[in-house]
C-alpha cells in the first residue's frame, strides 16, 4: 500500500465529521446565547473531553463521560426542582449541551455515518425451516461480524469528531468572550 | 485506487505553481506579523508551530483544528494582549487564515476538476491538492512574515 492510500477515515468522511461538529457547536451557541452564556461548560471541562477521547474507547467516552456529566447536570436540576429552589442556569445549560452531544453520537450525524459503512444483516432466519440451526449460525456471526464493524467505526470517529468540536466550542468561545466581555465568567469564578 | 501518473503529477505540480503566483497572501503575513510578532519578544514560535502543523498535516483539518486551538486558547484576561484574536477591520487574524484556508480547499475542487479527476481521488482529489495548496499559501505567508520582520515595522 502506497503513503498516499486511503486513510481509516477518508478525508471526505473527515470533512463530514468535521462540518458535523462545527453545526453542533453553533446550534448550541444559538441555543445559549445572551445572559446565558455566563453558564455554558468552561474550556477546562472540553480539554477533559479532549484528553478522555484521545485515550479511550468511543464507548466509554460515550458512558464514562459524557453520559456522566449529563447525569450529574440532571441530578443537579431535578434535585433543585424537588427543594423548589431555582435551579441553577449552569445546571440547566449543562443539560442542554450534554444531551446534545449525546443526541449527535447516539441518534444523529455521527451514528448516521457509523451505520452507513456497515454491510447489512441477512434475513433473520424462520424457525422451523429446514436448516435452522446452520442459518441461525450463520446469522449470528454475521451479526457479531456487524458490531464489530460498528465498534471499530465508532472507535475511528470518536477521537476525531471530539477534536472538532472541542477546538471549534473553544474557537466560539473565544469569539463569544470577545464580542461579549461582561458576560462570560472567567475560569477562576468558574471554578470557585 | 488510482495510481500515481508522472504526467498528471506535472500538469498537478504546473496547475499549484500557478495558483501561488497568482496568490501571494502577503497582507496575510502582514496581519499575522503584526499578530503576533510586532513588540513582542517571541517573534517566530507561533509562526513555526504553524509552518510544522501545515507541513506535516495528514488532514486538512489538522490546520483548521491547530488555528482554532491556538485562537481558543488564548487568554481573556485584560493584560494580556490578543495575538491569534487580534482584530483588523473587523476580523480576527485567525478568523482569517481560516477564511483564505477555506478558500484554499474551494480552490482545491476547482483544481481537481481541471486535472479532470474524481475529487475523491486519494492522489489528486480535492484534499491531497487542498494540502500542496495550503504547503504554498503556508511558504507564502512566513516569507511575508520574516520580512516584516527583518523590516521591523509591518510595512509593506
Amino acid at each position: 500500500m502506497s503513503a498516499l492510500a486511503k486513510p481509516a477515515i477518508s478525508h471526505e468522511d473527515d470533512e463530514l465529521l468535521l462540518s458535523t461538529a462545527e453545526a453542533v457547536v453553533d446550534e448550541f451557541f444559538q441555543q445559549v446565547r445572551g445572559e446565558r452564556l455566563r453558564d455554558i461548560p468552561g474550556r477546562s471541562q472540553l480539554r477533559g473531553l479532549l484528553g478522555y477521547a484521545a485515550n479511550h474507547p468511543a464507548q466509554r467516552v460515550l458512558e464514562d463521560f459524557i453520559r456522566h456529566q449529563l447525569t450529574r447536570a440532571v441530578r443537579a436540576v431535578k434535585a433543585a426542582e424537588d427543594d423548589r429552589s431555582r435551579v441553577r442556569p449552569k445546571d440547566r445549560v449543562a443539560v442542554i449541551f450534554w444531551q446534545r452531544l449525546e443526541e449527535e453520537i447516539v441518534r444523529g450525524r455521527i451514528f448516521n455515518w457509523v451505520e452507513k459503512g456497515l454491510p447489512n444483516l441477512p434475513e433473520r432466519p424462520k424457525a422451523r425451516s429446514a436448516n435452522t440451526r446452520e442459518l441461525r449460525a450463520a446469522f449470528n456471526k454475521a451479526r457479531k461480524h456487524r458490531e464489530q464493524l460498528r465498534q471499530e467505526r465508532f472507535n475511528q470517529a470518536m477521537p476525531l469528531f471530539v477534536r472538532h468540536f472541542v477546538c471549534h466550542y473553544c474557537y466560539r468561545l473565544k469569539q463569544a468572550e470577545i464580542r461579549n466581555p461582561t458576560l462570560v465568567a472567567t475560569e477562576e469564578e468558574k471554578s470557585s | 485506487m488510482s495510481e500515481v501518473q508522472p504526467a498528471r503529477l506535472v500538469a498537478l505540480a504546473r496547475l499549484v505553481d500557478q495558483y501561488l503566483d497568482q496568490n501571494t497572501f502577503a497582507e496575510t503575513g502582514r496581519l499575522l506579523w503584526q499578530a503576533l510578532a510586532s513588540g513582542s519578544d517571541e517573534k517566530m514560535s507561533q509562526l513555526r508551530g504553524l509552518q510544522n502543523v501545515v507541513y506535516s498535516a495528514t488532514r486538512f483539518s489538522d490546520i483548521i483544528d491547530f488555528i482554532k486551538n491556538q485562537m481558543g486558547k488564548e487568554s481573556s484576561k485584560p493584560d494580556r494582549k490578543p495575538r491569534w484574536t487580534k482584530e483588523d477591520g473587523g476580523e480576527m487574524v485567525g478568523s482569517r487564515l481560516l477564511r483564505e484556508l477555506g478558500q484554499v480547499r474551494n480552490d482545491a475542487a476547482k483544481l481537481a476538476a481541471e486535472l479532470g479527476v474524481s475529487p475523491d481521488d486519494p492522489h489528486f482529489g480535492t484534499f491531497p491538492i487542498a494540502l500542496r495548496l495550503a504547503r504554498g499559501w503556508v511558504r507564502h505567508v512566513a516569507a511575508h512574515y520574516l520580512y516584516c520582520t527583518a523590516k521591523g515595522n509591518g510595512g509593506s
